[in-house]
């Protein structure tokens, strides 16, 4: 699996917030980007989440291999779903439960089948669904507030309910907007090893965060920095 | 004792209603103030199949539901795209369109409505007798109440309710508005035409003044009153605005000012609720804050 975006330039009321953008990512890599408010760091993860279009540029994925060296993806083809995005603020459903809503992160077909839904769904099926979702909220300990609703939660809870409900339909590619932003140091030690485990599956994590010590915590080699609109490798000078 | 079969008829059909607007308001927050148009629509349809193409009622009836539902369904594919409020709009105009058109075409003979309008019959079961078609409209009731349920507790309610909570939060899980809204407004509309056939077969006449606005706000007051989301509330509120203005037939009201004490009393009623209560009577309100 490979994701690129290459040449994004994007612009806000005559404002140019990214200036050509250019970055890729193969199967396992963590990709951390930095940069002051307002550089353009979430405009960056929405169009690459395809929530946001670009004025020009695209963002690929592509399953074929990537020669080396090369920043083209060979057979590419536009977003399909594999790509998910963890917001800055918890976008959780506030009429579901915790469990509800992490059982809609699963791909489960039924969520959009309404002829399939009324037909008696397998019991191991049911059954299946309910033990992955109760799986990942052990991961974040919210086992026992499963049938509590979002705003019931703390906002460090809400986030990582949204971590695992993003998880749960294992995506390919995984957004995060300044995932350890108000989370406490357990809540954020949870979330590096949910994304170490998420490389380990093979998955492409992107995220942006304004904090650098959560980003070296992360130990990726792939550290960017946005600075007025361009994406550039973070340097030590970077980081001054 | 046909008073009593003729509430109960009515409490039925109303609750079928109810319970229809439910799935789409309650559990997919799209407000739908064209449920009388569906009405019209599955009665037209039925009246103009029998006494014009001479189809057999029960052909009519399922050409009926399927016409209403396929047309709800290609009309909600083009508005999933539109805001809440442009939706609601877009609801009303429909709304307006079809009296508008019924009112004034030739085919459906404008307002002198269309009579000899065949009864519907299931083996010995008929919508000319009063026991009858009472039962009848009760089992539709009963089939509504049993589907929302199903629905309610199915995978295919995380999408509806994910899609009514957050739309964009929604996209990003792949679950997809033009998948999920028009399927639930295609079987509103065809439970919307399943009532306009059984008023048409048992009144054996319709006119356009039966498929106005007030309908659907009636409709939506039942759900208004006894509580989004929940089938229960659903049935419970049409129980309520149906029978409170009758029970004031026993009282020594002028006949010519009972209808406008019997609007003042639901609307006093229903402002109270929304006040007081503003899940509705039986309304879920743990998910909000």
């Amino acid at each position: 699996m490979f994701f690129s975006a290459d040449h994004i330039v994007k612009c806000f009321e005559g404002n140019r917030v990214l200036s050509d953008v250019s970055l890729s990512a193969r199967s396992g890599e963590i990709l951390a980007i930095s940069g002051d408010n307002g550089s353009g760091k979430s405009t960056l993860l929405n169009i690459l989440a395809g929530l946001v279009l670009p004025d020009t540029g695209q963002v690929l994925t592509s399953t074929e291999p990537l020669e080396a060296g090369s920043t083209k993806l060979p057979g590419c083809h536009k977003l399909t779903g594999e790509v998910r995005l963890l917001f800055q603020f918890p976008r959780l459903f506030r009429g579901l439960t915790i469990e509800e809503n992490v059982r809609a992160g699963l791909r489960d077909p039924l969520r959009e089948n309404m002829l399939r839904s009324i037909l008696p769904i397998p019991a191991a099926r049911e059954s299946g669904a309910r033990f992955t979702v109760q799986q990942l909220l052990k991961k974040v300990d919210l086992t026992s507030l499963s049938n509590r609703y979002p705003h019931e939660l703390s906002f460090g809870q809400r986030k990582l309910a949204s971590v695992v409900q993003l998880l749960a339909g294992n995506p390919s590619v995984v957004l995060l907007d300044e995932p350890f932003a108000a989370l406490d140091g357990d809540a954020a030690m949870t979330l590096t090893s949910l994304l170490a485990e998420n490389q380990k599956a093979g998955a492409i994590a992107i995220l942006v965060e304004h904090d650098l010590q959560h980003i070296d915590a992360l130990k990726t080699p792939r550290k960017f920095r946005i600075e007025a609109g361009r994406i550039m490798p973070l340097s030590e000078r970077g980081r001054s | 004792m046909d008073y009593v079969l003729h509430l109960a008829a009515l409490i039925s059909l109303y609750g079928i209603l109810a319970l229809s607007l439910d799935l789409m308001l309650g559990l997919g927050g799209m407000m739908n103030l064209a449920t009388a148009a569906y009405i019209g629509f599955g009665s037209y349809t039925y009246a103009l199949a029998t006494t014009r193409f001479m189809a057999p009622p029960l052909v009519a009836a399922a050409i009926s539901i399927i016409a209403t539902s396929a047309i709800a369904c290609a009309l909600s594919i083009l508005l999933t795209k539109c805001s809440r409020e442009t939706f609601v709009l877009a609801t009303i105009s429909i709304q307006m369109i079809f009296y508008s058109a019924v009112y004034n075409l030739e085919a459906t003979n404008g307002s002198n409505g269309i009579s000899g309008i065949p009864p519907l019959a299931i083996g010995s079961i008929t919508t000319m007798s009063p026991v009858s078609f009472t039962s009848l409209c009760a089992f539709c009731l009963c089939l509504m109440f049993g589907l929302r349920h199903k629905l309610a507790s199915s995978p295919f309610s995380l999408g509806l309710r994910a899609l009514r909570d957050d739309d964009v939060a929604a996209a990003n899980l792949l679950i997809r508005s033009n998948r999920v809204q028009p399927a639930v407004t295609a079987l509103a509309a065809g439970a919307g035409s399943m009532v306009g056939i059984l008023i048409a077969a048992s009144s054996g006449y319709i006119d356009p003044t039966s498929f106005v606005l007030s309908e659907s706000l009636f409709v939506l007051s039942c759900v208004a009153l006894g509580g989004f989301e929940s089938g229960a509330g659903a049935v419970v509120g049409t129980l309520i605005l149906v029978i409170l203005p009758d029970c004031l037939s026993l009282l020594s009201v002028d006949s010519n000012a009972i209808f406008h004490v019997r609007q003042c009393l639901s609307g006093i009623l229903l402002l109270s609720v929304l006040r007081f209560r503003p899940a509705g009577l039986l309304g879920s309100t743990r998910g909000l804050e």
